[in-house]
């Protein structure tokens, strides 16, 4: 059997084995029948059906279903429009991804930007060009990094989506700088110094010392027999313990967040600074979660995440309250350390409970670099009037 | 390389008949008939050559039909050849 062709047909008609006589007397080749009120519905070839239509004239005929390549060209024919639309954004999709929208240069100079703007148009990198492949941009990298020795340094180009990021580093003459810069670190806390790498300049100060706010760590001068001989810009990292008390107070009765287990999936599009969901949200107090599916400069599709919460109440004990205050004492402290600085030590000063509130004073140690650039030589080295509050 | 059609040659063997009867459980295959008579779901009458044949069952149902063969699916009761 041609499957390419095949399709069920509608006969109108009561007589339900004479029409099956009838039809195998004009020869057609029946795949499947079924019997509906008033209509014999069968599974015949493209050419059976254009015989019964010639010789059954008095019955009323027509196409029920088509399958094979009769039902893709009707599909096909149906839905047309849509299937163009989404080949041709697809096409758009794939041409878009392998296209430059953007060159970010990621320099502060605009002398640098301009450098390597002009560079990369050079090689033919500019905005809304196609995207070279990875030795390609090696070459490139290295030849405007031979072509400027004198002001390049290091050279990264690299493709972030639609974006092609360049990440320069300046080639810096010290010599120049320690002439036009003469600078000493100071201590920009009260502490003590527990580490301290020299890097340029004369320590004064050791590990185990406590240092004052506004304390030369490190000078930019260098003496001889008190006088100064040479200047330079000091630099050096000092590590110091610092100290601070904290004053928390938290409330026994606790309000938090439970999810209910019920999530919700939408779509959002966010066009400039508005955003607009596809489906209307139906969860009231929900956690948001998003995950960017496409973007184009300030054009972004997203993927919703809705987590319903319901809120409630609950008693803390004294002791989970005194956590609880304690570990907000450390996070209000830790919001203010950096990179490879931590907090060392705590203890509880004072607790005071009454019948609703526990307020608690919270001794902390942290590890922390203490110094701080001073522009300028011949600070503040040793000076015992300086307030000792840190925060 | 020629094909040999093995299965092709053994069916034409064991098939070489002018016309024929199957009957399996609930299924009856006719191959090569003249005329279809009648049909209805208790009773068919076929013609093959110059013989008349009557099937007669219960929920009868064509299954597949061509020209020459047909295939009744239902409660076969009773195949009676006949003299036209």
């Amino acid at each position: 059997m041609n499957k390419s062709k095949i399709l069920w047909i509608k006969i109108k008609t009561n007589r339900y084995y004479n029409t099956l006589i009838r039809l195998n007397e004009i020869g057609v080749t029946i795949y499947d029948n079924k019997r509906e009120k008033e209509h014999l519905l069968i599974k015949t070839n493209y050419e059976d059906y254009q015989r019964i239509k010639k010789y059954l004239v008095s019955y009323k005929i027509e196409i029920y279903a088509k399958s094979g390549i009769l039902k893709i060209k009707e599909l096909f024919s149906k839905y047309i429009i849509f299937i163009l639309s989404s080949l041709l954004s697809i096409i758009i999709l794939l041409l878009a991804n392998l296209m430059v929208f953007k060159i970010d240069i990621k320099s502060n100079k605009e002398s640098i930007r301009a450098l390597l703007k002009n560079e990369l148009k050079n090689y033919g990198l500019k905005e809304m060009t196609f995207k070279k492949g990875h030795h390609d941009i090696e070459n490139i990298v290295q030849d405007i990094l031979d072509k400027n020795k004198d002001t390049l340094e290091w050279l990264e180009i690299k493709y972030d989506g639609l974006i092609m990021v360049v990440n320069v580093t300046e080639k810096t003459n010290f010599k120049e700088d320690d002439k036009n810069n003469e600078c000493d670190i100071v201590s920009k806390k009260d502490a003590k110094i527990i580490s301290m790498n020299l890097y340029r300049g004369v320590a004064l100060k050791e590990v185990n010392d406590y240092v004052l706010k506004g304390e030369t760590l490190i000078s930019g001068a260098i003496k001889h027999n008190e006088e100064i001989k040479n200047t330079t810009c000091a630099s050096g990292e000092v590590y110091g313990e610092v100290w601070y008390k904290a004053k928390v107070e938290v409330p026994f009765r606790e309000y938090y967040i439970e999810y209910t287990g019920k999530n919700r999936y939408n779509l959002s599009i966010k066009l400039n600074d508005n955003e607009y969901s596809i489906f209307k949200s139906r969860i009231e107090k929900k956690k948001i979660q998003k995950i960017v599916l496409y973007k184009l400069n300030d054009f972004q599709i997203n993927f919703i995440k809705e987590k319903e919460y319901q809120e409630s109440t609950r008693v803390l004990s004294e002791k989970e309250a005194m956590n609880k205050g304690i570990n907000l004492a450390l996070e209000k402290v830790n919001l203010k350390l950096g990179k490879d600085e931590e907090i060392i030590t705590k203890k509880v000063l004072k607790k005071e409970v009454n019948n609703s509130t526990i307020y608690l004073e919270v001794f902390i140690v942290t590890k922390e670099n203490i110094g701080m650039v001073k522009e300028g030589i011949g600070g503040l080295e040793d000076d015992s009037n300086i307030d000792r509050e840190n925060n | 390389m020629k094909n040999l059609h093995f299965k092709s040659y053994m069916e034409n063997f064991l098939y070489d008949l002018d016309n024929f009867i199957t009957i399996y459980e609930d299924t009856l295959h006719v191959f090569n008939f003249t005329k279809l008579n009648k049909l209805s779901d208790t009773k068919i009458v076929l013609k093959i050559g110059k013989k008349l044949v009557l099937i007669e069952g219960v929920n009868l149902r064509v299954g597949k039909m061509t020209k020459q063969e047909l295939l009744i699916n239902g409660e076969i009761l009773k195949v009676e050849f006949k003299d036209e």
